[in-house]
């Protein structure tokens, strides 16, 4: 993999993210909104564009697992020496879509947690009410514990934007960089590959008539 | 390589995707055990075709909560260290596996869409760099493996097996995120990108007046309508219906396209849709290459019967 | 990326005649303003196209003799050394391509006004144009027929040292060889008249000539319109046009296939309001069947899929492309490379052809802002300048078609950051409800392209939902602020022709309506019948009247011309448009300026009536199509409220606008503009454009030249003391 070819942003479900935890602060008319982020010096762009949304301050954890779970033992240390009220992180990242490493980091630093949440009610302290949306629509509503992690699933806020003043200012702050903890990852990846070109089209055949009634059949199978 | 599967259930049904991992498991060789967690284990319909063994795991919560299922997972592997662990890439799951493999340092995937053995050791492939490339991964050796697999890439085992029963006892759990209630997520305007069943109509239609026959077929099928550009091009319809890059951006439950060629621009909108269906009458067309299902035939007679069917 | 195997049809030679082309792409001959007397315009002008992968390049209609001088329209001319010198440019330009070179030899006979060489045309028979006022030609006779083909091939052979590869005899637009083709033009009753082999005679005798003269290196061209629409007056197919091919196809080396007479020449290039891709292919595909000779074809072709099938299908052998080769001259190279979506689609709005209507203007494109620029501006489609400034940040308010294409074309020039912030939920501006009018969706592609592109370029942001004010723009951070806020339709019946608002035209009103109110907010008009008052002369009026009475409503249309929509004469809509409005029933008053507006009718002068009559027009609503105005509130606030020293002091080095917020004009115009500010936003003064070459005719002779210096001083010395 030619890292030339890679871009780096952040992404949408970290940036939704952000956005919650700035709103969160601006709800509560105090609080402090911690952004980190394990990665080489490339992921500090990330950073920079939380703090030009408005975060207060941003920590890289410097190292590059892949897997979640040594993933969420880098950032595990930052998040028990900073022992927030609450952590919020994306439910996956847009190029591994992984879904796992907020809830891994729960667990290793011991706090209550939500998957996919598309709703956030907390008054600051005490247990906050959030809502999960499982596939087909039903909205299940949760009551946490706090301090608790919560991954944020798009959707729930339309993320800020930063203006050039904004960006040009987050250029100018100071990252911290911590060194990452990972441990033994949960897998290596062995072989990577380019995925094979029209790969899995099973024909229909038989009549129209039998044609519909099999997409009829997959279309019920799909949805139920 | 024997495997436990977890079972997902909601309100008191096991969801299709159980059934999946059951397909899956028995690729693996077996034994397949399949966990049944809930206050009723009993009433769970997870004996299907390929489940060796059913493990009844009675807990007071009626509905999922992940300090629920990790207690129970935990202690399960503890108990019975499987070799392979398999739960679906679902919400659920994501709120507890991945707690799991960090607490119990396995070897752990998620978004899997195939497995196979090597030996004794398991290989699984999964995406990487938003789908461009495919990535196998192997896992640590001497521990259990759990893998998140994705929905609806393994067919479902049917129904009928006659799996022993055993159950497993484990300790109240106090729920730190507790469920209340469930209620049903507000439906907006039309917005495609987040219909879970797009009819998607493109320039094989023809005609414009022939809009109005798939607008009914997608009230039949309860779908949402969706076009690609040339119908927008043509100004048949809005933009707001339009999937692709110069539109909207989907990815439905089921993806049914009738008449669309498959333009890059097109491709690069629907297909991470998690089924896509192609009628075309052009066996060349390009969305065959991301469809999972295709049919080459005239649209028009398989609307027509589509219609009669539903 | 790699082109996609099932495109591969397209990228096999054919051979055509004597000469093989390298591919399946032809630029069809196409006028673009620049003639032979513009020679450095017309030679960078095609070889972009040979550059972006075309296999040939044509002319547009090439005159082979001053009885052929379509002035005030401007075509080549290959009548002398000096045509064959200047176009010879051409040539050998595309020949470094590697493409052929064609050129389209054209004699117009009666319809070729001969303004500037005040010859007489000669044509089959005495009736005037059907395309031109008072204009005639003298009926041939058999010395003149020999004559005038002796003008063909005295051309062919100029064309041949020109360096062409190609050479018509071009009949189809009702010109002199489909003249004596056709029964409407050729009433003579002596061997070229009458019989089909008479009225084919004057085309085959002048072909075989013009074979027998260049056939052994150039490849002979034949472009004929297969159906000019006017039953048994016009050519037809069955009848003339397949036995014609039977009797020459031996002769010709390659056919040039299409429809229509110049009179309604939109049947050909055809509006995208009326037609889509590839509509002339039955005509195509019926020659093809009876020719053992390549067929070559327009159809609006942007889509290689279609294009593929247009091939495969066996209904053409090659791709004849000229509105998506004006659109995008690399449309070859981008399906040869994969780059499907980087295709700059043809819209079909025939902008390009209203500025050969109009005769004389160098052609535009609302797509392609740097068509008809290769030379004069230096422009290349695909190729940018690293910005000199390109560490500054730019901040781009407002993203319709203007505010898109610099967002865009600053991303390619490498600026560090491009913010394009829109007030609405998605790019597009006015292009977003435009396309929604009757007919207009494929104008959709400009706001489909650039999206597409903009989405690409890492160093531009788009904003979306963000309404900024003159505090937000201020305090944006960026050293470059480009206004691109658009403009609206009056709301108070401001006019060109009054220049005065209409008593009692206010948008507020119900029953009084702008076309915003309409398309974008959903405003209905009240009852049943509608008055449109159109001041503005193209679309907008007649797009509306089309929606108003599909509708239901009972519309009328004023206007204070002798026409509506005049401009649609120039971009081939009127014909099809006035059809289509009269069997919907719309009634169409011209020369009617309205002087009040009710809520149950509009009072109208007629604009030549001494006495002033007024006349009333019963209506429940009136919709006003009188002009637009700029929205240039924002730019007025930041340049004299906050003042440019204040935003300066901010940072704000440079503020400008482009676009409809500065001046309302074509959509080609706003993206011109936007492209043009990008282009040179690192000059001296990016306000100004930078001066184009002009290809003028300079003296050749010495005693004709002059000195400034000598001529300032000589006026100095003259000047009366102040």
């Amino acid at each position: 993999m030619d890292p030339d070819y890679l871009d780096t942003a952040l992404n949408e479900w970290d940036a939704c993210a952000t956005e919650e935890a700035i709103q969160i602060r601006e709800r509560l008319g105090e609080g402090e909104v911690v952004v980190v982020t394990v990665g080489d010096e490339d992921s500090e762009a990330a950073l920079r564009r939380c703090l030009a949304m408005g975060a207060d301050r941003a920590i890289r954890v410097d190292g590059t697992p892949v897997d979640p779970v040594s993933t969420a033992r880098a950032l595990a240390g930052v998040v028990a020496a900073e022992s927030p009220d609450l952590v919020l992180a994306g439910v996956q990242s847009s190029d591994s879509v992984q879904g796992s490493t907020g809830v891994a980091l729960a667990e290793l630093v011991d706090l209550p947690r939500v998957a996919v949440v598309t709703k956030v009610d907390w008054s600051g302290s005490g247990p906050a009410t959030v809502d999960r949306e499982l596939e087909g629509g039903l909205v299940d509503v949760v009551e946490v514990d706090t301090p608790a992690l919560l991954t944020i699933q798009t959707g729930i806020n339309q993320p800020r934007y930063a203006n050039l003043r904004a960006i040009k200012q987050a250029e100018q702050v100071e990252i911290a960089v911590v060194p990452a903890e990972t441990g033994e990852p949960g897998y290596r990846v062995w072989r990577m590959f380019t995925p094979p070109r029209g790969e899995g089209a099973e024909l229909l055949n038989g009549s129209t008539a039998q044609v519909a009634q099999r997409i009829v059949e997959i279309v019920r199978e799909r949805l139920a | 390589m024997s495997v436990l599967v977890v079972a997902e259930q909601l309100q008191g049904r096991v969801r299709d995707v159980t059934y999946e991992l059951v397909s899956a498991a028995r690729e693996l060789g077996g034994p397949v055990a399949v966990a049944a967690i809930g206050a009723d284990p009993a009433s769970l319909d997870v004996a299907h075709e390929g489940v060796d063994e059913v493990v009844h795991v009675r807990v007071e919560q009626e509905e999922f909560e992940n300090d629920v299922y990790q207690a129970a997972l935990e202690s399960l592997v503890a108990a019975r260290s499987p070799d392979v662990v398999l739960l679906g890439f679902t919400v659920n799951s994501m709120g507890y596996a991945g707690a799991v493999a960090a607490k119990l340092d396995l070897g752990f995937a998620s978004d899997v869409f195939a497995v196979a053995r090597d030996g004794d050791s398991l290989v699984a492939t999964r995406s990487f760099y938003g789908a461009k490339v495919h990535g196998e991964v192997e896992f640590p050796p001497g521990r259990p493996v759990l893998l998140l697999l994705r929905p609806t890439v393994w067919a479902p085992a049917t129904a009928g097996g006659s799996p022993t029963v055993t159950d497993h006892a484990i300790a109240p759990v106090v729920s730190r995120a507790r469920h209340k209630e469930f209620h049903e997520a507000a439906k907006g305007d039309v917005d495609i990108s987040t219909a879970d069943f797009l009819l998607s109509i493109g320039r094989g239609i023809g005609e414009r007046e022939n809009i109005a026959m798939f607008e009914e077929l997608a009230e039949k099928l309860g779908a949402t309508l969706a076009v690609s550009r040339p119908i927008v091009d043509a100004g048949w319809m809005t933009n707001a219906r339009q999937v692709g890059q110069s539109g909207k951006t989907v990815k439905p439950k089921v993806y049914l396209a009738f008449g669309i060629s498959g333009a890059v621009q097109h491709l690069a909108g629907m297909k991470t849709s998690e089924t896509i269906i192609a009628v075309n009458t052009d066996p060349e067309a390009a969305i065959f290459d991301v469809a999972h299902y295709g049919a080459v035939a005239d649209l028009f007679d398989v609307a027509e019967e589509l219609a009669k069917l539903v | 990326m790699a082109r996609n195997p099932k495109h591969d049809v397209l990228f096999e030679p054919i051979q055509i005649g004597p000469k093989t082309m390298k591919n399946r792409f032809y630029q069809i001959p196409h006028c673009n303003g620049f003639g032979s007397e513009r020679p450095l315009s017309q030679a960078y002008f095609r070889a972009m196209k040979a550059e972006g992968g075309y296999a040939a390049c044509c002319t547009e209609y090439c005159s082979i003799s001053p009885e052929s001088d379509d002035t005030h329209r401007v075509s080549a001319r290959i009548w002398d050394d000096g045509d064959i010198r200047n176009l010879s440019i051409m040539c050998d330009m595309l020949h470094e391509h590697g493409a052929l070179a064609a050129c389209e030899l054209w004699y117009g006979g009666p319809h070729a006004p001969c303004m500037e060489s005040r010859c007489v045309p000669r044509g089959p028979s005495q009736i005037p144009s059907d395309f031109e006022y008072l204009t005639y030609a003298r009926e041939m006779d058999k010395d003149d027929i020999r004559e005038v083909q002796q003008l063909y091939v005295d051309a062919a052979k100029r064309a041949r040292t020109a360096g062409f590869d190609i050479v018509y005899v071009y009949g189809s637009h009702s010109y002199l060889p489909q003249q004596f083709l056709t029964p409407y033009y050729n009433k003579r009753t002596d061997e070229y008249g009458g019989s089909f082999e008479n009225r084919a005679r004057f085309w085959r005798e002048t072909i075989e000539q013009v074979k027998d003269a260049v056939g052994h290196d150039c490849a002979i061209a034949v472009r004929m319109s297969t159906d000019m629409f006017m039953g048994e007056a016009g050519t037809q197919l069955e009848r003339d046009c397949l036995p014609f091919v039977e009797l020459v196809d031996d002769m010709v080396d390659v056919w040039d296939i299409n429809v229509s007479g110049i009179s309604e020449w939109g049947e050909d290039a055809t509006p995208s309001r009326f037609y889509p891709s590839g509509r002339m292919l039955p005509w195509q595909a019926a020659v093809k069947a009876v020719s053992k000779k390549p067929v070559l074809g327009v159809g609006r072709w942007t889509n290689p899929d279609l294009m593929v099938d247009a091939i495969s299908s066996g209904k053409l052998d090659i791709i004849a492309t000229c509105r998506p080769s004006i659109s995008d001259p690399f449309l070859p190279k981008k399906i040869d490379e994969g780059r499907l979506d980087d295709i700059r689609e043809c819209i079909g709005c025939n902008i390009c052809i209203s500025r050969w209507e109009i005769g004389g203007p160098p052609l535009i494109c609302t797509q392609n802002a740097t068509a008809g620029e290769e030379y004069r501006r230096g422009w290349h489609p695909e190729r940018f300048e690293p910005a000199a400034n390109a560490d500054n940040d730019v901040l781009v308010v407002g993203a319709g078609p203007a505010g898109m294409e610099c967002a865009m074309i600053l991303g390619k020039r490498g600026m560090r950051r491009v913010h394009l912030v829109e007030a609405q939920d998605d790019m597009g501006g006015i292009m977003r409800w435009i396309p929604q009018l009757p007919g207009l969706g494929e104008w959709a592609r400009v706001v489909n392209y650039r999206k597409i592109q903009i989405d690409k370029l890492r160093n531009v942001e788009f904003i979306a939902d963000t309404k900024l004010d003159a505090q937000g723009v201020k305090e944006y951070g960026a050293e470059i602020v480009i206004v691109a806020t658009g403009a609206y339709w009056a709301t108070d019946g401001l006019n060109g022709a009054t220049h005065d608002t209409i008593p009692g035209a206010d948008a507020s009103l119900p029953h009084v309506l702008t076309p915003e109110q309409i398309m974008v907010e959903g405003k209905e008009a009240p009852g049943e019948r509608v008055v449109i008052v159109d001041n503005d002369g193209y679309y907008m009026g007649v797009s509306l009247a089309e929606k108003l009475a599909t509708e239901g409503k009972t519309v009328t249309i004023l206007t204070p011309m002798g026409h509506i929509a005049p401009y649609m004469h120039f971009t081939l809509e009127a014909p099809n448009m006035h059809r289509r409005l009269h069997s919907l029933g719309v009634e169409i008053v011209p020369y009617q300026m309205p002087t009040k507006i009710e809520a149950g009718g509009v009072t109208a002068a007629h604009v030549y009536d001494v006495d002033g009559h007024a006349r009333t027009f019963e209506a429940d609503a009136t919709v006003l199509v009188t002009q637009r105005r700029s929205n240039e509130a924002l730019f007025r606030e930041l340049k004299d409220a906050v003042g440019l020293e204040a935003l300066k002091a901010e940072g704000v080095e440079a503020l400008y606008r482009i676009g409809d917020c500065e001046a309302p004009r074509l959509t080609a115009d706003a993206i011109f503009s936007g492209h043009r500010l990008a282009r040179e936003i690192d000059t001296e003064n990016p306000a100004v454009p930078l001066p184009f070459k002009r290809e003028r005719r300079v003296p050749d002779d010495v005693s004709l030249e002059r000195d400034l210096e000598e001529l300032r001083e000589r006026r100095d010395r003259e000047a009366v003391p102040a």
